[in-house]
């Protein structure tokens, strides 16, 4: 078996303001280069669990060990510098800054990760080259690489944010319902695109969706609402 | 790319409202500075405009309006000194010299003041220079000297003719063109009121409100003016001697003996011995035969500018609030900002800025902002002093001399970077709350 990438024992998170945990997993675990799908609808505590894993938010109770470390411990600097590092992470859409050209978009998460430079220089490539080469792999003509980000169709901004959270291979890609904005063609090309990168570099996938039918794309699927015992509750009442 | 240039970046996406921020900025750093050189500049005017004299001395009046008329040529004298009593002082063992001094009279809106050439030889400005002449040289019975900006003004030259107006207007319906004078010379310009007036000798001013000889002349009687006769008998003299004023330089024993005009306005009194000043003050103040006032006029100067310093404190609180308003703009602009950029800093956070870059990048970009509009607004400042400076020399007199910014400014240029960065602490923190909160969800 893989090491394991994420570890989760007796999760348990309460927003500020309320009384009722809105997470609360008993277990959880995926292993790394292990592809999942994260499903769960909308109140099933599937951002919470995401800002957590993110670590954005702190661990209130409970054990969250990422990569063999514990979440929990870090303070907040060292959780920002964990998720620069070793997570690539992917919204729903307006993952650019429009401001910027494609490839300062891309070049950005380098600047953020003395990591991900360190890797890459281990590689032997610059962070140019492998940009390019990501923007490539990804479809990305090179027109548009000095191009605002602005100006990009969403399909094509997408793939720019897989290339953002991929370069430097981060161990972990976190991807919140990436596809959803995307028709059913070019999801499917992103999603074959997704997959082979994060297969290059041994990367763990975390993909979010509420289709059911991009289950058979990946090797598990994990319901949320299986798990979280907070949103199992509110169901019931 | 350093945050610094990703706060530009940031800002040049949002053109129109950073630019209408740097402007609001720029106009009120425009404005603070630009208060404090025209005082600054003002100030050094003032105590430029008359020096090594000792005493300037009037009839009674209050002290700042003795130095308004008898300095400025602003105002009128409110009395006559007569040429007698004017005579016993020049007489005084303590004096080293005195110039008299003769207003009320104008050549096309600038004063004229009627004295002798005692003027040009002791009258000093700035650091104790004299009056030094451009082309040409003092006048004699008949003729005129005129400043700089006189004769910049009225286009006018040494052998040309001057006609004299009666009263101070600009417009003037009573011209004593009987009495054409012949500019004889054109001073250097010294940056103080002396560029703006005309010259005359007394005996010439005397003849144009007909003082000489032209007691039946309906008009010396009509217009009433300041120069009243101190006594009648001396008319006679002035007849007898003015018939002959086409040959007045073969009579000028006579010319010294008669007195030139019956009364004066204010006379310069330069002293043996400087400490003798406060005494001689009071001698003049106590003066039974007619009642006069002596000042000095470097202190009456300061206490001219202390009356004048409260508008200028004033005017520097207008442009503080002014630099507030400009400020509260930039606020306002970035807190706007933050709500539709919270995608913008979802994003950063998401690859890996922590709340703290968030505000620091908040910072950056006010303080960015508040740097353009100093900039700005220094080359505003410079761009309005090389545009104005000739005209607020004719207006007002005040010589704006452009050089480097003065400490006084890099002060308050300070103050004002201080400023942006304090009130950039609200939205930097605002951002900071929200990036704790927000997370990675996009609430848009």
């Amino acid at each position: 078996m893989a090491d394991l990438c994420i570890s989760v024992r007796n999760l348990a998170y309460t927003w500020r303001g309320q009384v009722k945990p809105t997470l609360d997993i008993d277990t959880l675990t995926i292993h790394s280069g292990e592809r999942v799908v994260l499903r769960g609808p909308s109140g099933s505590g599937k951002s919470t669990l995401l800002s957590l894993l993110a670590g954005v938010h702190d661990v209130q109770s409970g054990e969250l060990e990422v990569l063999g470390q514990s979440l929990k411990t870090m303070s907040q600097h060292q959780r920002d510098r964990y998720r620069a590092d070793h997570m690539g992470y992917i919204f729903q859409q307006f993952n650019l800054l429009p401001f910027l050209t494609v490839q300062q978009n891309v070049l950005l998460a380098v600047e953020f990760s003395n990591a991900r430079r360190q890797r890459l220089q281990q590689a032997g490539v610059s962070a140019a080259q492998e940009c390019k080469r990501l923007l490539t792999s990804l479809g990305i003509s090179s027109e548009l690489w000095h191009n605002p980000a602005s100006e990009l169709s969403v399909g094509q901004q997408q793939r720019v944010a897989a290339a953002r959270a991929l370069i430097g291979a981060p161990e972990i890609l976190i991807a919140d319902e990436p596809t959803s904005a995307l028709d059913a063609d070019a999801r499917d090309s992103f999603l074959a695109l997704l997959k082979s990168e994060c297969a290059r570099h041994q990367i763990t996938l975390i993909f979010v969706t509420h289709d059911g039918s991009l289950a058979s794309h990946f090797d598990r699927v994990i319901e949320l609402n299986a798990i979280n015992r907070a949103a199992a509750q509110e169901v019931q009442v | 790319m350093s945050l610094f240039k990703l706060a530009l970046a940031s800002l040049l996406s949002r053109k129109s409202n950073a630019l209408l921020t740097i402007f609001a900025i720029a106009i009120s750093v425009t404005l603070l500075l630009g208060v404090e050189r025209v005082s600054q500049e003002t100030r050094s005017g003032f105590a430029n405009t008359i020096s090594g004299t000792d005493l300037i001395v009037g009839a009674r009046s209050g002290s700042v309006n003795l130095l308004l008329y008898s300095v400025f040529h602003i105002g009128n004298p409110t009395n006559n000194i007569s040429w007698q009593t004017y005579q016993h002082w020049d007489q005084n063992r303590h004096i080293a010299w005195t110039v008299p001094i003769a207003l009320g009279d104008s050549v096309r809106g600038f004063p004229v003041v009627g004295t002798d050439s005692r003027y040009f030889e002791h009258f000093r400005y700035g650091r104790q220079q004299p009056l030094v002449f451009d082309s040409g040289q003092p006048f004699n019975i008949g003729e005129a000297v005129i400043g700089a900006e006189v004769a910049r003004r009225l286009n006018l030259n040494i052998g040309d003719d001057l006609v004299v107006a009666h009263g101070t207007g600009s417009v003037s319906f009573h011209e004593h063109d009987d009495h054409p004078l012949v500019i004889s010379g054109v001073l250097e310009r010294t940056g103080t009121p002396v560029d703006q007036a005309v010259y005359i000798h007394l005996r010439d001013l005397d003849m144009m409100h007909g003082g000489h000889a032209h007691d039946d002349d309906a008009h010396s009687h009509a217009h009433g003016h300041d120069h009243e006769h101190a006594g009648d008998s001396a008319d006679a003299h002035h007849h007898s001697e003015h018939e002959h004023n086409g040959a007045h330089e073969e009579h000028n024993a006579e010319q010294q003996a008669a007195p030139p005009i019956p009364g004066i306005s204010a006379f310069l009194v330069g002293l043996q011995s400087r400490p003798r000043a406060i005494f001689l003050q009071r001698e003049f103040n106590t003066y039974r035969d007619e009642p006069l006032t002596a000042i000095m006029p470097g202190t009456t100067l300061q206490e001219l500018w202390r009356t004048l310093s409260g508008f200028e404190r004033a005017l520097t609180v207008v442009s503080a609030f002014v630099l507030l308003t400009g400020l509260i703009g930039m606020l306002t602009t970035l807190l706007a900002s933050l709500r539709e950029r919270r995608r913008e800093m979802a994003v950063l956070r998401s690859i890996g800025a922590g709340p703290r870059r968030i505000f620091a990048l908040l910072i950056s970009e006010a303080v960015a902002l508040t740097l353009a509009g100093m900039v700005l607004g220094v080359a505003l400042l410079y761009g309005l002093m090389l545009a104005l400076a000739p005209w607020i020399q004719q207006a007002f007199g005040i010589v704006i001399s452009i050089g480097g910014l003065t400490t006084a400014e890099l002060v308050r240029l300070a103050i004002v970077l201080i400023a942006g960065f304090l009130i950039s602490l609200i939205p930097a923190w605002r951002a900071y709350r929200n990036s704790l909160t927000d997370g990675l969800s996009m609430r848009v």
